[in-house]
Parts: C-alpha cells; structure tokens; sequence
C-alpha cells in the first residue's frame, strides 16, 4: 500500500476517534443534562427557602396572630394577600397558605395569585394532585418540594410550615414555573443538538474520506495490478524500487516455457487463462510478504523475503514443481506447462533492484539455453566462481570497445570457395572472454546496446574490407525496430555500401514475427537494397514461422541445431529437413545446417541436400578468419559431390 | 352549603393532555350525574371547551341544543337559554359558580394549572341525585 493512502487511513482513524469520542460524550450527555438538571433544582429550592423565611419573618412581624384560621381578620387576609403577590414573578407562579382543618382537608388561607380564575378563597378546599404525600409533609411539619411533571407549566411545588396556628398546621406553598427550567434545558438540548450536528458532520466528512480513499484505492489498484492475473504489474515495482532492501530478498524471473505454442495451438483466450492459472498456483506457493509481478508477457518477477539460506531457493523449486505437476484444464483442454526460472540469491552486491533483477534474466536467460524447465541459481558459491558482470563493468569493456570478434566458418558443401563466415561476439575483459548471454540481458533497452552493436558492425566492415569475405551477424527482430539503431546500422550500411554484399543479417527466432510488423519488413527491405542478404537463423524453433516469406525474401535459412542433432536417430527429424530444403529451394534461399558435430550428420545433411554446413566438427570460431579449410574432412564430401 | 370540591383525578388522568383530561371529566360526571343511559347528551356553551374535549368524549353526546341536553357546561348561568336553567347544570369558572349557587348542582374548572370539581350539596340533596361514594368528599 502507498504512503499516500497510508496518509488517508491514519486520517480516517484520526477522524473516527474523534467520532467515537463526540459519541460517548453525547450519550454521556443525558446524565450532564440530568446533573445540571438536579444542580438547578437545589438551586431553586434554595432560594425558594430564603423567600419562604422572609414570608415567615415578615408574618410574625407584621401580621395578627389569631388560634384559628377562620378568625384571620378581613384586613390582614387582605394584606397578605397583596404580600404574597410580590412574590409573584415569571419563576414564581403561584404563592398561596394552606392549612389543615379539623377534617384534616386542605383550605386556602390566602392567595397571592394575580388572575382572579387562579385565586383561591379564603377557607376554599384545595385538592392537591398528590394528596398523600402532602399529608405527609404536613405531618412532618418541615420543608419539602415535589416535582410536578403533571401540571402544564410547573416545574416544582415548593412547601415550606409556617407556624400560624397551634392546631391547624399551615404551609407557604410555592408553584415554580418551568420558564427557568426550560431555558436551562433548552440550552442543555441546544448543546446536545449541536454534538448531534458535530458528529453528523463528522461521520459525513468520515464517509466522504472513506470513498474518496477507496476511489484512490481502486485507482492505485488499477494502475498497480496485472488485470489479467491480478498480480502485480511493473509499475508497482517502480513504487517501491526505494523502499526495497536488496540484503533482505531474492530475486527471480520466472518464464512459461514454450508459451507461443499454446497460444498459437489453443489461442489467445486459453493462453490467457494459462497464464492466470500459472499466476494463481505461484501465488498459491508464496508468502504474504513476497511480491509477483507480471514483469512481461508470460514473464514474471518474484521478490521474495529470504529468511533462511534455502528458504526462497525451496520455494522456487516447490512453484518449479507444482506447476510442472499440475495440468491445467480449461475448456475440456488438458495442458501441461514449465516454467524456466533464474534465480538471483544475492541481490545485495547490487546497486538496485533492476541491476539484480538483470542478473536474474541472465539466469533465466541460461535456463532457457540449457533446455528450458529448469531453474538457474546465481548463488553466493557460484558468485565467487563465475561472477556476473555489473553494468559498469559491462559499459566500461563497452565504451572501451573491447569487444573481440570470432568468426566460425560456415562451409558449402559442393564449392570449397563459396563460404561465409558467422561473426561471434565477445567482451573482453583481460584474459577472460564474455559471452553474449552473460552481458546483453544486462544491456538490452539501453544506448550501450546500441553501442556494443554499432562497434561489431563497425569491426565486421574493417574484416570484410580487410578480407573481402562474406561475414554473417545476428541481429533480433526488436533491434530493426529500434529507430535509433536501425537508422545507425542503415548509417553504417550505406558509408560501406561497396561492401555491404558482403554481409549477411542473421535474424534469430526468439522474437515473434506477425504480419503486421511492416516497420520490420520495410528495413529489411531497405537493407537488401544495399546489396545485404539476410539469413533466418534457427529456422525451425522458437517463433520461426512463415510470416517471413510473405513479406520478404530470406536468402539463407539456417536449420535448428535442435534438428540438426536428431537426424541420426529420428527419421522425421530428416523428413523435415528434407522438406525445409524443398521449400528453400522452391523460394531460392540456401540452407545452413548448424551443430555438425560428426562425420555421420555431415554425410546425411549432405544426402539431404543441404548447402552449408557450420560446426565444431567442421572448424571451431576463432578470431582470425580460417585461412585453412578442413580439406580432409570435407573431401569426402566433395567427392561425393562430383 | 355551598359546596366547594375539588377532584383529584389520579388515574391516568393526570398524565394525559388538559383537553383530554377535561373531556374525560365531563363524560366521568355525565356517566354518573345521568342514570340509566348509554350515552348522554351534554351542551357546553363555550365554544373552545367544546371543540377541544369532542375528539375525546365517547359516550357522551355534544348537542347544539341546550334542549336536547341532560347536562350543560356552562361559563356562567346567564349564556343559559332560560327554558334550559332547569336542567342539570356545572359551571366552569369558580366566581360564576359563587355568584350562581342556586342554579348549578356544581362546578368544574381549572385553577393553578389544576382540575376542581365542587358538587351544591343542597342542590344535589334537591334534585335527590345519588352521588357516588368517591365524589361524597367533594361536596359542600
């Protein structure tokens, strides 16, 4: 996950907390509406009390003193009538006396009330609305206060014994209006209404940053995720290139081997599916902190967390296996593929993740070589051996030009003279010889690519000028199409155009051809204007197909070594050669037999007719040009040829 | 005489709204002023009064009429057609129910934010009406 959407999360949750605690605090708050309530209340009562002792006081000083509350002068009730209206406020509704009489009923003494509907009489029965309770009081005989949730608009009656009468006992009743309490509960309300707001607020702005995290979340997805096998795609690798410990993993390129050919037997849509479940059965054999990555089309990138010496390697060899052992069925089809896999155990001693990820190409690279199916190692043993180049090394051997050409003969096999030679390319780095495999993995996609190209052309040009002879070179489809090079070795191409007859372009088949690669065909094209014959290297392998022949006209087909091999032992292996040399004839192009390996081979590509011949039987590369040729060998050949 | 009776209404009255509390009051004193009838016809001459108890009376009968009533609420004795002053008859305000005690049998009205009924004992005792046990305190 990136730092942004990190970023995003711990907003979320700071947000969240911030919500949770709003929350508690607003369920809290029926409890701080009910203290403050209570609070207010005993505040009330206290100072209904200090009203009720200035009546008290001001009775005992001012007003008659009489045995029974009927005897209470005219005047006086009068008096204290208007007395306990000013009382009266918007907080003090009702301020009246009640005594007690002999039938223990209830009965107004005075009534400060100002609304004459409100006023009760002198010796009027007052029926109070808990009647019980307020025999209660008036046998206690000492203050007490009851909530009047009953009657609209009073919040408290307030009753307070005044000793007017020996017998009859007699108390200053208060009504206390709500007016107060509710401007205290109104506020009290407002307050919780706004926490409701704050946090309504809150949880929208939450809910926004929640979808608005989960947008960016499937966005960073979709850049980041191989939608076909839902693994990771290359540019999440350059997300966390940083933050990648080289001394903590390994890395692994992982390729399906002879891919092509289930897309080309099943079509694109089983090869798809192949590819997710050879995707899903590596992701099945790894762990939650190793990363897949689709690095190419049927390539993968594995960086896994090493945690012991052998862990990652058993890994490996356990992804190497269970793909191997475990036929995929789609669609009613049963298909059984492997994976060649370079291994690259110390990525440490590298610079960065794609200097180490190279170094695992070229161990995949020699998977392949070695047969495909099968798992390279660039161990820390192997390391100290055959130790594989940096890229400075390789750019400074590169820029140095130290770049040694061996030229291996490729013989007629009916004229001694009509032989070419196929240039091989080596960095030379003191006594030791580079090989191609070894440095342009390193390389490729990179201008010293183009560099190390341009110096072997430039060498192969002083060679044929040198020696007038016809010198092969391999190029691949993808360098043609590489703008820049191809406009260099066009360059080159035409500064010696007086020579370019002698030279041939061997296109290797590791790269697919399909008809609409016209840029490829129309520089091919371009080139055999110049006179430059072009060969079809490995013909019979890899992504050999026929697309060739439709768009340009190949003047040399070199026949798969991989054939070549067979043909003492496997007669179809002969039939298709026979059959390449009838096709090749049929659309003037020469054959090359490669890997000659014995008198045997030689005699029956012969009988086949096969034209050239090319091989460590025949004459090893070397950096000069054969200026002997194997007579001996050959002459049986030739005799038979006459 | 001139009794003086405040009803508590505890049951369930209390908790309910002053309209309802009122419409119940009037049908509770119909039900038992009037015998034997299922519903008894009642005339209030204060329009708000009436408006606000008639969405909550069941068994008692709002007429327009003081004739076909066998109870009148009334505000004071004198909004009373005198064909009618004969009748059944509670104020609804304590000073018209001083100012009229020969004509009422009692009264009912609110004072302090309270419900109070008085029953005229010597009116009841006149018109010879069986007062149930629990209104017997309220009478003066």
């Amino acid at each position: 996950m990136g730092q942004d959407l990190k970023k995003y999360l711990y907003f979320l949750g700071a947000i969240l907390l911030f919500i949770l605690f709003t929350l508690i605090l607003y369920y809290k708050f029926d409890q701080i509406i009910s203290l403050t309530k209570r609070q207010f209340l005993h505040l009330k009562i206290k100072d209904a009390r200090h009203s009720a002792k200035v009546v008290e006081e001001t009775m005992a000083r001012e007003f008659p003193k009489v045995k029974e509350p009927t005897a209470y002068p005219k005047e006086a009730l009068e008096r204290l009538n208007a007395f306990l209206s000013s009382f009266i406020d918007e907080e003090y509704r009702y301020v009246y006396i009640i005594y007690q009489d002999e039938e223990k009923f209830f009965r107004y003494l005075a009534d400060g009330s100002i609304d004459p509907k409100d006023r009760g009489e002198f010796t009027q029965k007052f029926f109070p609305l808990e009647e019980e309770r307020w025999r209660q009081i008036f046998a206690l005989q000492k203050p007490a206060y009851l909530t009047q949730g009953q009657i609209d608009s009073l919040w408290i009656t307030y009753l307070y014994p005044l000793p007017l009468f020996e017998h009859h006992p007699t108390f200053l009743v208060m009504d206390i209006s709500t007016k107060a309490y509710k401007h205290v509960n109104t506020i009290l309300q407002n307050l919780k209404h706004y926490l409701e707001s704050v946090i309504i607020f809150f949880g929208i702005v939450f809910l926004l940053i929640l979808g608005l995290y989960f947008l960016i979340y499937k966005e960073n997805k979709r850049n980041l995720i191989d939608p076909l096998t839902q693994v990771y795609n290359r540019n999440f690798l350059k997300k966390i290139e940083e933050s990648i410990q080289l001394d903590q993993v390994a890395v692994a390129m992982i390729d399906i081997d002879y891919f092509k050919r289930v897309n080309d037997m099943y079509g694109h849509h089983i090869g798809d599916r192949v590819l997710q479940e050879v995707a899903k059965i590596i992701q099945q054999n790894i762990r939650k902190e190793d990363m897949l990555i689709r690095y190419g089309g049927e390539e993968f990138l594995l960086i896994a967390r090493k945690e012991s010496s052998d862990g990652v390697r058993r890994m490996i060899g356990r992804i190497h296996a269970m793909v191997e052992s475990t036929p995929i069925k789609i669609d009613g089809h049963t298909i059984n593929v492997t994976l060649s896999i370079g291994l690259n155990e110390i990525p440490h001693i590298d610079k960065n993740i794609f200097e180490a990820i190279k170094k695992a190409d070229m161990k995949l690279y020699q998977a392949k070589h070695n047969g495909r199916n099968r798992i390279e190692i660039l161990a820390p043993e192997s390391a100290k051996e055959d130790p594989l180049l940096s890229f400075e090394k390789i750019t400074e051997l590169i820029i140095n030009k130290q770049i040694e050409i061996h030229y291996q003969p490729v013989y007629n096999l009916k004229d001694p003279s009509k032989l070419f030679f196929e240039a091989l390319a080596r960095l030379k780095d003191g006594d030791r010889l580079i090989y191609p495999g070894s440095f342009l993995p390193i390389i490729a996609r990179t201008n010293y690519y183009i560099d190390f190209n341009v110096a072997l052309l430039e060498q192969v040009f002083e060679t044929i000028e040198r020696e007038r002879a016809t010198i092969s070179i391999n190029f691949r489809k993808s360098d043609f199409l590489d703008s820049k090079l191809s406009r260099i070795i066009e360059e080159i191409i035409s500064q010696n155009r007086e020579l370019a007859q002698y030279l041939i372009f061997e296109i290797l088949e590791d790269e697919e051809i399909r008809g609409s690669d016209n840029a490829f065909f129309e520089r091919i094209k371009q080139l055999k204007h110049y006179g430059v014959r072009i060969a079809i290297d490995d013909f019979g392998s890899g992504y050999a197909n026929l697309h060739y022949f439709l768009h340009i006209s190949p003047d040399i087909i070199k026949i798969d070594g991989g054939i070549i091999r067979q043909l003492k032992t496997n007669s179809k292996a002969r039939a298709i050669v026979k059959s390449i040399v009838i096709f090749s004839r049929y659309i003037h192009a020469s054959t090359v037999a490669e890997f000659i390996e014995d008198q045997e081979t030689l005699q029956i590509i012969r009988r086949l007719g096969i034209e050239y011949a090319q091989g460590y039987f025949l004459a090893k590369p070397s950096r000069e040009l054969a200026k002997t040729k194997p007579y001996k060998i050959l002459q049986s050949v030739y005799a038979n040829a006459c | 005489m001139k009794a003086l009776v405040l009803l508590l209404v505890t049951f369930g009255l209390l908790f309910a709204g002053a309209d309802r509390i009122r419409a119940q009051l009037i049908e509770y004193l119909a039900l038992n002023l009037v015998d034997g009838r299922e519903v008894v016809q009642v005339y209030i001459t204060n329009e708000r009064w009436r408006a606000s108890v008639r969405p909550y009376l069941e068994r008692v009968e709002l007429v327009d009429s003081c004739e076909r009533a066998q109870l009148i609420f009334a505000t004071q004795v004198e909004e009373i057609p005198p064909q009618c002053r004969q009748k059944l008859i509670f104020l609804t305000s304590y000073p018209a129910y001083k100012r009229a005690k020969d004509s009422s049998i009692g009264a009912l009205f609110w004072q302090k934010g309270r419900p109070n009924i008085i029953f005229n004992t010597r009116k009841i005792t006149q018109l010879q009406i069986d007062l149930p046990d629990e209104f017997k305190k309220y009478m003066e």
